[in-house]
């Protein structure tokens, strides 16, 4: 498969030879990743679409130790020759490679074998029939129709029919030009100097990358960048600050960092618990509070590149609720000084934060533009904020009840460490509950200024009122007396459910709704695993409790 | 009395309010469920909108209220207590305030008019005798599945009814095409077209004998002639360079030859076939409307297309008006039209489609590909045009077999022929929900009884918003099925429809709506922007941007949410009480409002 790039420029290349990709020598990678590309309704470094790209299709961040960018130039200008070979496209589903006879063993596949294929492009145009007129798609189905996505984005790369960089001249926001649109004659608004410039900077840098000659490549980038901000733009290019701040985000990974931290905190915190290390204590809490600092920065940034708050997908709310639960552990820990209390918070926000990390699929890191109805309106940031801080607090309440059934799987006699432990966790309740409680009225509001009600049973304002009322009730159960110790830590945790649904399981159960922005699909397992371990864990305390024959005391310590 | 103090204390108890506390978010969890299902009506007809489900929400009231008096006279430590309980109630007042007095609907709007009917949520079937001046209403119990079996019936004269025998809540409707016994009616091809990411599957049915039927299809229009004569075959592969008018045809009809005239108004005769008989075309009307009795044109938008026209024979003359939308009418009628007793019939069939308003279409070309029966229906034949007009391919073409177009590497195939056909348009009942962009409507089954027994092949099925004629022994009754209509005491204009995009792409970033409201009391109102979260509030109602309907060659469409809610500001109160009070009662050291008014704090 050739490139079109080739034809277009009639380039006359010493035709390099067949060779694996590596990287190469003495390249730089930096400006070029700065160009911007209009895609998806958004403007964004290359460097943001080549990782994008090389995650959708090999499901890698890298590939052979070449970054995302060098991997996107060389499809881009040298497929035929460096990656034709290569097994690119990340197929996984067992029962779809046998449907298409695909070797079950291994797990990646060349474009030629996936191209090649005769039962791929049959199955797929009827699943794509089904898919236009409306009818359930199987499983197999949608994995068919994702892989041949996968194959036509790089397909459309190698073309370069996606590389939407070529600005346009009267309004940033109007559609952009692919490259080739350089090959039709008449498709691009630039004069005949300005055509003849693209031709021989691009030249140069197709050139300078397939001779592997790092000195043309980088001129051919620089004259190539220039012309784009300047004469081709005529002004109307994406601020260089912009451009760079999204590149500094893309290789800082905040999120990755910050459960690196928050898990090196974890550690020096059980020592510290262990020990009484006053040392070590100090580490642990620069450790703890640098995870949490880095957390937010990388939150601030996202918010700063997206041009909102991060509010509408559930990588997003991952990334929110993970950071207050810290947060709110970092609260009760000042007022009642326990280090227990962070230490079991950052187990849940290492869990959330490396699922974000590394669940792609399940949870999208990319940005996207928002949907209509959620622009510019602060009642729906101050709601959603509010709600998913709840989840936050309520998820401080779940680690700390966790906490509290463990000293009675462990040490049941302990009555005065449970009810300590039993008030935090109940502290972390209440702040969840006043949230969650004005976050749902909040949403009324919102409902109400938006849509035209205030409650209209929609699914997801439905759970947030049914997660508020397992509380609710978990609480009027302390109150009646029917709940003591053990029984309420043990509700409080399963309460947690509640939230669950609320945050994960209305998107990716339930999928139906107003609130359906932030549909995906994926990750159930992990759910169902979680929720069989907890429910495992409880039931084990709940023995381990009632064979030590303590008398449940009351729930809390005196004063 | 101890009946009422045990009752008191029943409904007082905090373990009743465990109760339904639970009781409500296990009832909530299954609606969920059954939404997700069944959609979001269906929750409503199971769940929200039933009174039992009333009832739950009473009895948590009652709760509530019976919890909060039986803890007076209160103490200043249960202030907190007491205020999120009153904030509940308060709530829960404002609600049902809302759900009996409120109005929730939908108001559709076409760009460049002005409306005032709001489409409620309610289901019904209305039976309209004209002659009578009588309208009924019946509403229709609506079910969470399809359901069969006689619902009602209306009696509508002394020994036939009308019955409501089948429920569709779901229903999606399957064009058919089925070969007709009598071998009448059009023929009707599925053109599969497609290319390698690509393809797509659609019917053309030919309604119009000697003219195309038109659908757009992907990237190209596609068409399908019923040829009326051999001849016209050789027009079908070679056509004139000439364009015709595009008006359309008339069509003569004398002891079963047809003549075809294309409409040309020249006022000139010009000959008709071989026999002298000659025509001349007076007048063509784009939008007949009859004005003080005469016929006159309205607009250019071919609404109602008609023709005047004289036919001259060996001396004799007579005038014809033909409307292509009613070939019914006598075609000789009017003041001044004289007959001549010449003996033809004419009918007009119109070319001429309401005007397109091309969005985001502008100048873009594409191919065409037309098929053409040939006549007898003895076999089909196609010709694919290229973007310029130039013929790319002509050919017969065989079920089943591919054939390349010559643009796009695009391929078609017609995979079903059927020369005569008859179209059936049936609902199938959809069993769940499939995704979010599931897309259908409601259906019954009206059926005819005499004297208690079913009759039968009267069964049909009507879709929401559809009317029928029917006639039951001779008396004439419109039926109507349709959601629940409520007329606002003013219109509303909508000037213009606007749609953002975000950049680069057709995706809808935003959208507004200009709009004014007209046939006030006060006159009219100046116009105003509605826009998402920007909503008009007039009268009491509020208007919000809820969606819209683009489609080519039709005017926009702006959907708006149209709300009265006598309830909100209740809602709003109790939710501030209920705020207030959980911040007081988890915040606030509840000693402090002892200590407020002078007690000591106990310990």
């Amino acid at each position: 498969m050739k490139s079109t790039l080739f034809l277009l420029l009639l380039l006359e290349l010493t035709t390099s030879v067949f060779a694996s990709p590596e990287p190469r020598a003495g390249f730089e990678w930096e400006e070029v990743s700065l160009i911007a590309i209009q895609e998806r309704g958004r403007l964004k470094p290359l460097d943001t679409f080549a990782r994008e790209s090389l995650q959708f299709i090999t499901g890698k961040t890298s590939w052979k130790g070449l970054s995302a960018i060098e991997c996107l130039f060389g499809w881009l200008t040298n497929f035929d020759k460096e990656w034709e070979s290569e097994p690119l496209l990340h197929v996984d589903h067992e029962p779809l490679k046998k449907e298409l006879g695909l070797d079950v063993k291994e797990r990646f596949f060349t474009l030629k074998t996936i191209r090649e294929n005769d039962q791929l492009m049959k199955k797929v145009r009827q699943a794509a029939e089904k898919e236009r007129t409306k009818e359930r798609l199987s499983e197999l189905e949608k994995k068919l129709l994702s892989l041949a996505n996968q194959k036509n984005v790089l397909e459309m790369i190698i073309s370069g029919e996606v590389l939407t960089i070529l600005p346009n001249p009267t309004n940033i926001e109007d559609p952009w030009y692919a490259l080739t649109a350089l090959n039709e004659q008449g498709a691009l608004p630039y004069n005949s100097e300005q055509m003849q410039n693209i031709g021989v900077h691009l030249k140069a840098m197709i050139e300078g990358f397939i001779n592997k000659d790092a000195g043309l490549w980088k001129k051919g980038v620089n004259d190539f960048h220039n012309l784009l901000r300047t004469s081709l733009s005529n002004g109307h290019y994406p601020k260089e600050s912009d451009l760079n701040r999204e590149r500094h985000y893309n290789h800082l990974r905040p999120f990755r960092w910050a459960w690196v931290l928050y898990a090196a905190a974890f550690v020096l915190l059980l020592a510290v618990i262990v020990t009484k290390n006053s040392l070590l204590k100090g580490m642990s809490l620069v450790v703890l509070l640098s995870g949490f600092g880095l957390h937010i920065y990388g939150f601030i940034i996202r918010c700063i590149i997206s041009g909102r708050p991060p509010v509408t997908n559930m990588y997003e709310s991952v990334i929110w609720v993970t950071w207050g639960c810290v947060l709110f552990s970092l609260i009760i820990w000042a007022k009642y000084k326990n280090l227990v209390i962070p230490t079991a918070a950052v187990v849940f926000s290492i869990v959330g934060l490396v699922l974000a990390d590394n669940t792609p699929v399940v949870l999208d890191p990319s940005i996207h533009p928002l949907e209509p109805v959620l622009r510019s309106n602060l009642w729906l940031t101050i709601h959603v904020l509010t709600i998913t801080l709840s989840y936050a607090a309520f998820a401080l309440s779940l680690c700390l009840g966790n906490v509290v059934l463990g000293f009675y799987l462990l040490k049941p006699q302990g009555t005065e460490t449970i009810q300590q432990y039993t008030l935090y966790m109940y502290r972390a309740m209440q702040i969840g509950v006043v949230l969650l409680a004005a976050g749902t009225i909040l949403g009324g509001v919102w409902a109400d200024y938006s849509w035209g009600r205030f409650w209209g049973w929609d699914p997801k304002e439905v759970w947030a009122l049914t997660a508020l009322l397992l509380y609710l009730a978990v609480l009027h159960g302390r109150f009646s007396g029917w709940l003591k110790g053990f029984g309420f830590a043990a509700t409080t945790v399963v309460s947690f459910l509640g939230v669950m649904m609320a945050w994960y399981g209305v998107n990716f159960v339930l999928g139906a709704g107003l609130h359906s922005y932030g549909f995906g699909s994926g990750g159930t397992s992990y759910v169902v695993g979680y929720i069989v371990v907890q429910v495992a864990f409880i039931v084990l305390a709940y023995l381990q409790y009632k064979k030590s024959g303590v008398k449940n005391s009351p729930i809390f310590p005196k004063n | 009395m101890t009946i009422a103090r045990s009752l008191f204390k029943f409904f007082s108890s905090l373990k009743l309010a465990v109760i339904s506390l639970v009781l409500l978010a296990g009832i909530l969890a299954v609606a969920t469920v059954v939404e997700s299902r069944y959609g979001t009506r269906a929750a409503w007809v199971a769940v929200y909108g039933t009174a039992w489900f009333g009832g739950v929400l009473f009895l948590l009231g009652l709760n509530v209220l019976c919890a909060a008096l039986s803890r007076y006279p209160w103490k200043p430590r249960q202030t907190g207590f007491v205020i999120t309980h009153i904030g509940i109630i308060v709530i829960l007042i404002g609600s049902f305030l809302t759900q009996r007095l409120g109005v929730d609907g939908n108001l559709p709007i076409y760009e460049k008019s002005a409306d005032n009917e709001v489409i409620l949520n309610d289901l019904s079937l209305s039976l309209i005798d004209e002659k009578q001046d009588k309208k009924q209403e019946f509403k229709i119990r609506e079910s969470v599945n399809a359901t069969t079996g006689k619902m009602f019936s209306v009696p509508v004269t002394a020994n036939t009814s009308l019955v409501v025998d089948g429920f569709i809540p779901r229903a999606v409707l399957r064009r058919k095409f089925e070969p007709s016994q009598a071998q009448v009616g059009g023929s009707a091809i599925k053109v599969e077209l497609y290319n390698e990411r690509f393809h797509i599957a659609e019917w053309i049915y030919s309604t119009h004998p000697g003219l195309p039927s038109k659908i757009n299809l992907g990237p190209a229009e596609l068409s399908l002639t019923d040829l009326w004569e051999l001849k016209d075959l050789k027009t079908f592969q070679n056509p004139p360079k000439t364009k015709d008018s595009g008006i359309g045809l008339i069509v003569l009809s004398k002891e079963g030859r047809d003549f075809r005239v294309p409409i040309t108004v020249s006022r000139s005769w010009s000959k008709v076939g071989s026999g002298g008989l000659e025509i001349r075309i007076d007048r063509y009307l784009p939008y007949a409307i009859v004005d003080k009795n005469k016929l006159v044109n309205r607009n250019n938008d071919p609404v109602n297309p008609a023709v005047e026209f004289t036919l001259r024979l060996q001396g004799k003359e007579e005038q014809h008006t033909v409307f292509a939308n009613f070939p019914e009418f006598a075609t000789i009628h009017g003041a001044g039209k004289k007959d001549g007793g010449l003996g033809y019939k004419a009918r007009m069939l119109s070319l001429a489609a309401p005007k397109k308003e091309e969005l985001g279409m502008v100048g873009a070309s594409r191919g065409e590909l037309q098929f053409a029966t040939l006549p007898g229906r003895k076999g089909l034949t196609y010709r694919a045009l290229g973007k310029t007009g130039s013929v790319n391919a002509s050919g017969e073409v065989e079920v089943d077999k591919e054939y390349a177009t010559g643009w796009m590497d695009l391929k078609f195939r017609v995979s079903e022929y059927i020369p005569y056909a008859v179209e059936k348009e049936t609902p199938d009942a959809l069993d769940y929900i499939t995704g979010p962009n599931d897309s259908y409507t409601t259906a019954i089954h009206l059926s005819e009884e005499k004297n208690g027994i079913t009759v039968p092949n009267t069964g049909m099925w009507m879709l929401e918003n559809s009317a029928r004629m029917l006639s039951f022994d001779g008396r004439e009754v419109t039926i109507t099925f349709s959601k629940n209509r409520m007329t606002l005491p003013f219109k509303l204009y909508l000037e213009k429809f606007f749609m953002g995009t975000d950049p680069g792409t057709q995706k809808a970033a935003s959208y507004q709506s200009t709009v004014s409201v007209k046939e006030t009391k006060e006159g009219e109102q100046k116009s105003t922007v509605i826009s998402m979260n920007e909503p008009l509030h007039y009268g009491g109602y509020t208007f919000y941007q809820a969606s819209y309907q683009l489609q080519e060659g039709k005017p926009a469409i702006s959907v708006f949410a149209v709300n009265y809610d006598p309830g909100r500001w209740v809602k709003y109160i109790g939710s501030l009480i209920l705020c207030l009070g959980i911040g007081i009662m988890f915040w606030m050291n509840p000693h402090y409002f002892d200590i407020l008014v002078g007690k000591k704090a106990k310990s």
